[in-house]
């Protein structure tokens, strides 16, 4: 038989083993990635494998900024669902998945009532795939270990860091702020309540959370957040004017919409001491 | 059945360790072998859509029948003339019925009372690779037809029963054979048939296998998968009001993506093949060097341009009918070839505007590029460079009609980007450069190869550890950075 070409396969092997060295020795794990759909498997699959999370928010990829290191920090474990391009009702899709309740959901605003799209999809596909299937048991398969994400976390942290970014409009964080009669509510709207009854009657507590986003930014279900929390009685947090009102005009955003990493950390740092213990 | 799937990973492994491991009697091995792999292509085919196998029966019927009749002594030229025709025009109606009836009826019908009568004309399903085993399908009968009733190679006149119905087998498998069935290389009888004996595991070539297999998952999987995550953006409406630079780098991620979606689907296809001891013939050779259209498309999927050259060009006369002539044949070749990509008029508009291009190249003498690179002379090295950029600037932008089938989206694409906002967005931005940068390392390593420039460089063992290097780095990233896995482009076709 014709020689198979073995040294490929020692070579991979090698460079296998040097990099799973080097993740692990420099603890390079990829928060953010280059896609919508990576990204969100670093999110999901964390919180696939943690057997009992305290805190989650479940939101979109406004609250996707902040990551569970800004918490960290200051003792609160949390574990982040704010999925890039996907919907908070994915999120609790999830959040169902798991056997665990968490004790504390955050639940973010920001596209809170629109309903499931393509993205969702996608998603859902590339979560029950056989790799992301491993990814939960060997750490080789995992979305946060890949190269180029793991390359893109650290460009765009730095990127995040050093740049600037805009300031927020303060005003379009109050616009809407008008209660919503039955037949004006979305249409999502009942299978949102229905989900958090379900977790609240399991115990677990349920926040609803506005985080402050940049200009050009209304949102327009804000009417219907109101008429939520009003008829679960969630108290909601306001991140946003609270620390325009303690420290100024601090917060930046880096495209117009997403806080950058250090307003992010500032938000984050915000809402640990909201936290129940 | 996905070359990227779990699936289809169980299914090859069952099929290679039946079909070398099976204890296939002495004589009976290469009809043993030919009826698992034409079952098993059979099964891979049907894995979605079972109904499928009946049109891929019906069509491998029809050929191989009226090959048989081509290869009688006794018939007369005017008859093997019918019988060609019958086949050709059967082939044809098959495709146009399933391609085209309904962009026919949406076009020109639409209110129609038998349009939707008994069946809708209006959703006829697209049953997956049938353009490709078509086009094999007319490659068969016109090889046969061409070569006379002596056959060509592997495909000689039946004396017996058996003979006749071990023909029938061949053909069979010719039409079916996995590897290539959904999406090419486009086989040519004459190209294939011969290569039809007994095979054991020494007819493996291992290393050319496992390399092709290596660079075809490669571009598939880490390239044109991760892309696909960028490129979702180039639909409508989510491309408008998006920054200049954006829009630019998504016609170029576009570019890459469709190269490396359908050169790594060819070389999965051939190395898959060389693992049942097959070769199939090289479909994509580096085509974003090109220095014209002309030369672009004897680079890229040269298996449909060898197929419509042979089999459509040269028979409607190619250039020896005088320049008017020739201008109109080739445009009129690249109509249908664009039409032979999909149902949509736009389609059209892509094949005939590469039509028109080869037109003009051919009227100014532009001749096609094969020979070797351009030389150190810093002029001629600059207007080379020009020239391949030129080519595949106007290559990507005819791209656009791929991906945005409805003229006023791709008109609009073509406004906002010479309106040229100013901004960025920069992730989209990082998956291009990342993951593009492959396709274009492979063609500047392409380059410097032709160019001889590192000819000596290092001892040959030295070389050869560093391409066994590069090879590991590809797997190791197609094991760690894969794309979330997606269907082959050219599947739609």
């Amino acid at each position: 038989m014709p020689p198979v070409p073995t040294r490929i396969f020692v070579l991979t092997a090698l460079i296998v083993a040097g990099w799973l060295g080097f993740v692990f020795w420099t603890d390079s794990r990829a928060d953010l990635a280059e896609s919508n759909v990576q990204a969100n498997l670093i999110r999901i699959t964390r919180y696939l494998r943690e057997p009992a999370p305290d805190v989650v928010l479940v939101g979109s990829s406004v609250g996707g900024r902040l990551l569970p290191g800004y918490f960290e920090s200051h003792g609160v474990k949390l574990l982040n669902l704010g999925l890039d391009g996907s919907r908070p009702l994915f999120g609790f899709e999830v959040l169902k998945a798991s056997n665990s309740r968490p004790r504390v959901i955050l639940l973010e605003t920001s596209a809170l009532f629109q309903p499931l799209t393509p993205n969702d999809a996608t998603l859902r596909e590339a979560m029950n795939s056989p790799t992301a299937t491993m990814g939960r048991v060997l750490p080789f398969f995992r979305a946060e270990v890949r190269p180029l994400s793991v390359l893109y976390n650290n460009v765009k942290s730095l990127r995040d860091s050093a740049s600037g970014g805009r300031a927020a409009n303060p005003n379009a964080a109050n616009s809407g702020d008008v209660l919503l009669a039955a037949d004006e509510l979305p249409e999502t709207y009942s299978d949102i309540v229905s989900v958090i009854k379900t977790f609240k009657e399991q115990g677990t507590e349920v926040l609803i959370l506005d985080i402050p986003r940049g200009e050009g930014w209304a949102e327009p279900s804000r009417g219907a957040v109101r008429a939520l929390a009003l008829e679960l009685n969630l108290p909601i947090l306001e991140p946003g004017p609270a620390i325009f009102a303690e420290q100024g005009d601090v917060l930046r955003f880096s495209d117009g919409l997403h806080l950058n990493a250090p307003s992010a950390k500032i938000v984050s740092e915000w809402i640990t001491k909201k936290i129940p213990r | 059945m996905l070359f990227n799937s779990w699936t289809f990973a169980i299914f090859l492994a069952l099929t290679f360790l039946a079909y070398h491991f099976a204890p296939w009697p002495g004589r009976g091995r290469v009809e043993g072998q030919l009826i698992l792999l034409t079952l098993a292509s059979y099964v891979f085919y049907a894995w979605h859509t079972p109904w499928l196998v009946v049109i891929l029966a019906a069509s491998t019927w029809i050929n191989a029948f009226v090959s048989i009749r081509l290869l009688s002594r006794s018939a007369s030229a005017k008859t093997r003339w019918r019988w060609l025709f019958f086949a050709v025009a059967s082939n044809l109606t098959v495709l146009a019925f399933f391609k085209y009836a309904s962009l026919f009826v949406e076009s020109f019908f639409p209110h129609a009372w038998w349009a939707r009568w008994g069946l809708d004309f209006t959703q006829i399903p697209l049953p997956v690779g049938i353009s490709f085993f078509t086009f094999q399908g007319i490659s068969l009968v016109v090889d046969i037809y061409r070569a006379g009733p002596s056959g060509i190679a592997g495909v000689r006149p039946p004396e017996t029963t058996g003979e006749r119905r071990g023909l029938m087998l061949r053909m069979a498998f010719f039409k079916a054979f996995f590897p290539q069935l959904v999406a090419g290389p486009i086989v040519k009888a004459h190209e294939f048939m011969f290569q039809i004996t007994a095979k054991s595991l020494r007819s493996i070539d291992w290393d050319d296998a496992i390399r092709k297999l290596i660079l075809g998952y490669f571009l598939k999987m880490v390239v044109a998968d991760n892309l696909k995550e960028a490129t979702a953006q180039l639909s409508f409406p989510a491309f408008v009001g998006m920054p200049g630079i954006n829009l630019l780098f998504l016609l170029y991620g576009f570019s890459f993506q469709i190269f490396a979606d359908f050169a790594g689907y060819s070389l999965i296809a051939m190395g898959l093949a060389r693992l049942f001891g097959y070769q199939l013939p090289i479909n994509f050779d580096f085509p974003y060097l090109s220095r014209s259209i002309t030369e672009f498309w004897r680079r890229w999927h040269i298996s449909l341009s060898t197929w419509l050259k042979e089999y459509l060009y040269f028979p409607l006369g190619g250039n020896r009918k005088g320049p008017i002539r020739t201008y109109v044949n080739l445009i009129v070749v690249m109509l249908l070839g664009g039409l032979w990509h999909g149902v949509a008029w736009s389609y059209m508009v892509w094949g005939g505007a590469h039509g028109l291009f080869l037109a003009i190249e051919r009227f100014f003498g532009v001749k096609g590029f094969t020979g070797s690179a351009p030389g150190f002379r810093i002029v001629s090295f600059l207007v080379t460079t020009l020239k391949i950029l030129f080519t595949f600037h106007v290559i990507s932008f005819l791209w656009l009609l791929f991906q945005l089938p409805k003229f006023d989206e791709a008109v609009l694409y073509m406004g906002e980007l010479f309106r040229w906002k100013r901004g960025l967005i920069p992730q989209p931005i990082y998956t291009v450069l990342v993951f593009g940068s492959p396709v274009v390392v492979y063609h500047l390593w392409a380059a410097i190869r032709n160019s001889r420039v590192v000819v000596g460089f290092g001892s040959p063992n030295m070389r050869s550890l560093s391409r066994d290097f590069a090879y590991a780095v590809l797997l190791f990233l197609i094991l760690t950075n894969s794309g979330s896995p997606g269907e082959f482009i050219y599947f739609q076709f």
